[in-house]
């Protein structure tokens, strides 16, 4: 157990390093370095910038340096929680991000959490009652789910939301909370805002997490301790949810490390189209400004909160797996 | 005593043994294949699209890239297929533009006295035939005059292009960069997962880990990131190419991971060891005996992979990050009805939605339809 | 001899999939006794299986009995007994469920999937201990643990919070054992119980088997493919080919006078140990039809040594009796077909 421990942590680890490398690459991808987009942006607002302190600047952020010293004195602000400046809003990047990554953290767990609600009974009543008419239909639904892109459901439910009730779905506050600073009344008003934009961004998940739950406890309805279940004398639904519904769990909660980056990358599209104050937008203005810093910053935070994200949950099942848990297995 | 179904099906079984017989893996596949009804109607889709793409320039009416400020947001029109005398002429209303008084936009009603009527084969712009040779001919023309001056089935965008011939352009660039991408994404899935299975070890170990890595990692920022760092010099070919390079750098996993199973469990039957002992050559065992045998996992797992191709494609370009007009994709076509208050005025914009999600429902039902051909115990 | 306390009638269990009918189970008879080992013996896919499944109402989709009685001796809550039959009832009724492991306990061919793997063994014991009595949690572990020592296994206050991964499959299948006595049944069905397993553990099963019906009058009813099985453990013998009964008998005359051509056939595969070195074992000719292709007439005709021809390929022989208790279904022995065949 220990060293599935510790192979994991090892992994996120590493997952991170190579994030952050990514990171790194991407900002450094543009022509030209940061100083000088900077130079070139204060100079687009007026204020002059002499070589001198270009040069300083130069020195400061280690830009006369081969590149993996760069890396390394980039990697080691980071760790501190220095991410750099933002070009284009003349501010550090955590202020420019401010609760936008935390609500990005909130829309992708209520996601979650409504993807695991919907595909788990959905799912065993799908095999329970395989062939059915329901199961037909989600088996539909859930085709549908995957086969539309959320972007374009979102847009779809946009549109119809506009010419059917003339409302504009998008966003997460009403106009008078925008700017609002945290209220009990804005808090409210965002959770009246939120179930359409988690429901678009769950579909797809629940689509396929509700194929995967079907497919696993059909699975684990033909074998052998389900019989012996029923031949002990318990009642039917006991037998089904004790017995294979808990077996069928085990790969249906492994799916969450695939549904984490899945979901987290689904909101910044959906962000998008409905206008949601998350990273998405954000992360958008800042790639086609080319502020890199910001962009890179956004990436990186994503990166790692995802892999935190499948950590958590790689621990929970290890917790919920005895197999796992006595060492049998990994 | 026998069941009535029974002699039929006896008859049948001891035919079909003796076709079993001598029937590769892939052949299996097919025959099982052909069971599945909904993956065959699919299977006839996907291969219409694909015709679709091929003969874009043909289909399409007037030249897409054309623009004409007179021409803006003209609705779809609808296709009257009797004259009035009831004898079968299809034709449109000719468009007549009046400006609103109030507001100065111009609006468009067909005017059912002017009547265009449609040919087949009709002259259009020109262009070269599958590469084959120059012609101008389309489709569907317009009798005695130019399609540009009123046929436009599908309406006009802002710029006055029309959709219909957009939709067709649209439709070849996103299923071909789906096409090179799963190619790409092919190569390096078989070399990596073939390595990762075939030796096992460290080799498997890294690749192992290195797939879990990019799994874990939200692809969309990161396909965002490095498209957006594309210079923006860079041709339509380009950028075609680079878009479809990052897509399959990051799609190449799903499929390594298919091939890795196959190889890991291929290794220990019998017949692979029965060649081994054989003293068949490492190469002469993988393309002669495994290969086979793992073709139709292979064609099911692409044809599950080209839809999230085509999705990755479209979402990119919707975002303005993937392919940039000029050229023409779905996502293009998309990025058009982003915005709510053109799709207020345009509704018609969000049309190609419709063959993105026809497209993708075929694919994924195809694909399982061969997965559970290729693999029914699995 | 006493009344049978189960008696099985003419049973039809037949499944229903895309394709057609499998009649797995088409007729069986036989009768049970208490204190007695019945055993049902016969090659894969003969229906023997498919038979425990019925008497315990738990045949799944798309099979479903079709005919026939299970008439079962039940005690009643004032000591008296009553029959039912268990075809007429509910299979998800409260009397049936009752029936199930309260009167009638199952032991399953495979120890390894038989038990969750994510419930300890104590969880799974204790719940079928309080389904069918009106005992306490903690006396219902106490009763567990009681039934664990009971069936050899060691150290059982420990070994009731294993899972049933951390055990061997000898330990398992003991388990299994204990579980499907925890609501003392009185009949066993024993399906294949020692098949996955190795010789000395096989041997050690059988033994528990016999003690455990020894010390509490457990009527079993040990289905298995193995004649050796049979000769050791089985007091009754009935012979299944294709989801028929095609001889059913004592012991020893299904042994030592053996009628029908397929229950000879089964006896000459047995290896013997006075067999001269290198003789070859006798095999039986040609392989189980597929399911949906049965044999017109007897089932087994194709591969009978005594086929006749216009007669075997023609009709199904009836049941002829050849002693008090030994009835065989072929027509060496008479002539009677089944109704209904031509």
């Amino acid at each position: 157990m220990a060293a599935y421990l510790a192979r994991r942590l090892l992994l996120a680890l590493i997952t991170i390093w190579a994030i952050s490398v990514v990171t790194f690459v991407i900002i450094q991808l543009p022509p030209g370095d940061f100083v000088d987009a900077y130079i070139a942006n204060l100079s687009a607002s007026g204020s002059m910038v002499s070589a001198q302190e270009a040069q300083a600047l130069r020195q400061l952020y280690g830009l006369d340096q081969p590149i993996w010293v760069q890396y390394l004195k980039w990697a080691g602000r980071v760790v501190q929680g220095d991410f750099g400046m933002s070009m284009e809003w003349g501010r550090p990047v955590t202020e420019v991000l401010g609760d936008r990554l935390w609500l990005t953290v909130l829309i992708s767990l209520l996601a979650i959490l409504v993807t695991w609600g919907l595909a788990l009974p959905i799912g065993i009543y799908s095999a329970v009652r395989q062939y059915s008419i329901a199961d037909y239909l989600f088996t539909l639904v859930g085709f549908i789910g995957i086969a539309v892109p959320s972007f374009l459901l979102a847009l779809i439910i946009m549109y119809f939301g506009f010419t059917l009730f003339d409302a504009n779905i998008g966003g997460l506050f009403s106009k008078e909370f925008e700017l609002a600073p945290w209220s009990w009344a804005k808090v409210r008003d965002m959770l009246g805002h939120l179930p359409i934009p988690v429901l678009i961004l769950a579909l797809a998940g629940t689509a396929q997490l509700i194929r995967v739950m079907r497919a696993n406890l059909l699975d684990e309805l033909r074998k052998p301790y389900v019989v012996t279940a029923r031949a002990r004398g318990l009642p039917e639904r006991r037998v089904i949810l004790k017995y294979p519904v808990r077996a069928a769990l085990n790969p249906f909660a492994s799916t969450i490390g695939y549904l984490f980056p899945f979901v987290v990358s689904g909101s910044i599209v959906i962000s998008l189209v409905m206008s949601l104050p998350t990273v998405g937008p954000l992360l958008l203005r800042a790639l086609v400004a080319q502020d890199m810093f910001l962009a890179g910053t956004i990436i990186l935070l994503l990166g790692v909160l995802t892999v935190l994200g499948t950590l958590i949950s790689d621990l929970l099942l290890m917790w919920i797996d005895p197999r796992v848990r006595s060492g049998i297995q990994g | 005593m026998n069941a009535p179904a029974a002699p039929l099906s006896e008859v049948a079984s001891s035919a079909g043994e003796e076709r079993l017989a001598v029937a590769s893996q892939l052949q299996l596949t097919w025959w099982r294949f052909r069971k599945h009804r909904v993956a065959v109607v699919s299977g006839i889709v996907v291969i219409l699209f694909y015709l679709v793409a091929i003969l874009a320039d043909f289909l399409a009416v007037t030249d897409p890239h054309a623009t004409d400020a007179r021409r803006s947001y003209i609705p779809p029109q609808a296709i009257h297929w009797f004259d009035a005398d009831g004898s079968f002429r299809p034709h449109v209303y000719a468009l007549v533009g009046k400006r609103d008084p109030r507001t100065f936009k111009l609006t468009y009603a067909p005017d059912p006295n002017q009547r265009r009527y449609l040919e087949l084969f009709g002259r259009g712009y020109a262009y070269s035939f599958l590469g084959l040779f120059e012609t101008d001919r389309h489709l569907l023309g317009v009798r005695d005059g130019r399609p540009e001056d009123g046929l436009f089935l599908l309406g006009t965008d802002q710029l006055g292009r029309d959709v219909w011939s957009r939709l067709m352009w649209g439709t070849r660039t996103s299923l071909f960069i789906g096409l090179v991408g799963v190619g790409l994404s092919l190569f390096l899935g078989v070399l990596l997962g073939g390595v990762s299975g075939l030796y096992g070890g460290v080799v498997d170990t890294v690749i192992q880990r290195l797939i879990e890595i990019l799994r874990s990692v939200p692809t969309i920022p990161l396909w965002m990131g490095l498209a957006a760092a594309l210079p923006a010099t860079w041709s339509v070919t380009q950028v075609y190419f680079a878009i479809t390079l990052i897509i399959s750098l990051i799609g190449w996993t799903e499929l390594a991971r298919v091939v890795r199973g196959r190889f890991l469990s291929l290794r220990e039957e019998d017949f692979v060891v029965a060649a081994e002992l054989a003293g068949a050559s490492q190469m002469r065992i993988i393309f002669r005996h495994m290969v086979p045998s793992f073709l139709s996992h292979i064609i099911a797992a692409i044809s599950l992979a080209l839809p999230a191709m085509i999705i990755s494609e479209t979402t990119l370009s919707f975002l303005g990050l993937g392919l940039r007009p000029p050229a023409i994709s779905w996502g293009v076509l998309l990025q058009d009805a982003q915005n709510i208050q053109s799709l207020g005025i345009a509704p018609w914009l969000l049309i190609p939605a419709i063959p993105v999600i026809t497209v993708i429902l075929a694919f994924n039902f195809l694909g399982d339809g061969l997965r559970d051909a290729a693999d029914p115990y699995g | 001899m006493a009344e049978p306390i189960l008696s099985v009638v003419d049973l039809k269990t037949w499944y229903h999939p895309d394709e057609g009918v499998v009649r797995a189970v088409d007729g069986a008879t036989f009768e049970l006794f208490e204190g007695r080992t019945l055993g049902i013996v016969g090659e894969s896919g003969c229906g023997k299986s498919v038979t425990a499944r019925s008497i315990l109402r738990i045949v799944e989709r798309p099979g479903r009995i079709e005919g026939g009685r299970i008439l079962l001796r039940r005690r009643q809550p004032d000591g008296s007994e009553r029959m039912v039959d268990l075809v007429g009832l509910p299979a998800q009724g409260r009397e049936m469920r009752a029936i199930r492991g309260g009167e009638i306990g199952l032991v399953f061919q495979e120890p390894m999937t038989s038990l969750s793997a994510y419930h300890t063994i104590g969880n799974q014991m204790v719940e079928a201990i309080r389904l069918h009595g009106p005992l306490s949690k903690a006396e219902a572990r106490a009763r567990a643990i009681e039934l664990l020592g009971m069936v050899g296994v060691p150290r059982p206050e420990q070994r009731i919070d294993a899972y049933s991964f951390e055990l061997s499959g000898g330990l398992r299948q003991r388990v299994m054992i204990a579980l499907a006595l925890a609501a003392e049944p009185r009949i066993l069905l024993a399906d294949e119980p020692t098949t996955a397993l190795d010789v000395t553990t096989q041997a050690q099963i059988l033994d528990l088997l016999r003690r455990l019906q020894a010390e509490r009058g457990l009527a079993v009813v040990l289905i298995t493919h193995d004649m050796g099985v049979i000769a050791e453990m089985a007091d009754e013998v009935v012979v299944m080919y294709l989801g028929r009964v095609v001889e059913r008998g004592p012991v020893d005359v299904i042994f030592h006078e053996p009628a029908h051509p397929y229950t000879r056939a089964l006896l000459r595969s047995i290896p013997s140990v006075l067999a001269r070195p290198r003789e070859r074992l006798a095999t039986i000719a040609g392989s189980i039809p597929h399911p949906y292709s049965r044999p017109r007439g007897c089932p087994f005709h194709p591969r009978c040594d005594s086929f006749r021809a216009g007669r075997c390929d023609r009709a199904v022989p009836a049941e002829t009796r050849l002693g008090p208790r030994h009835v065989v279904a072929c027509f060496l022995h008479g002539e009677a077909a089944v109704e209904g065949t031509p």
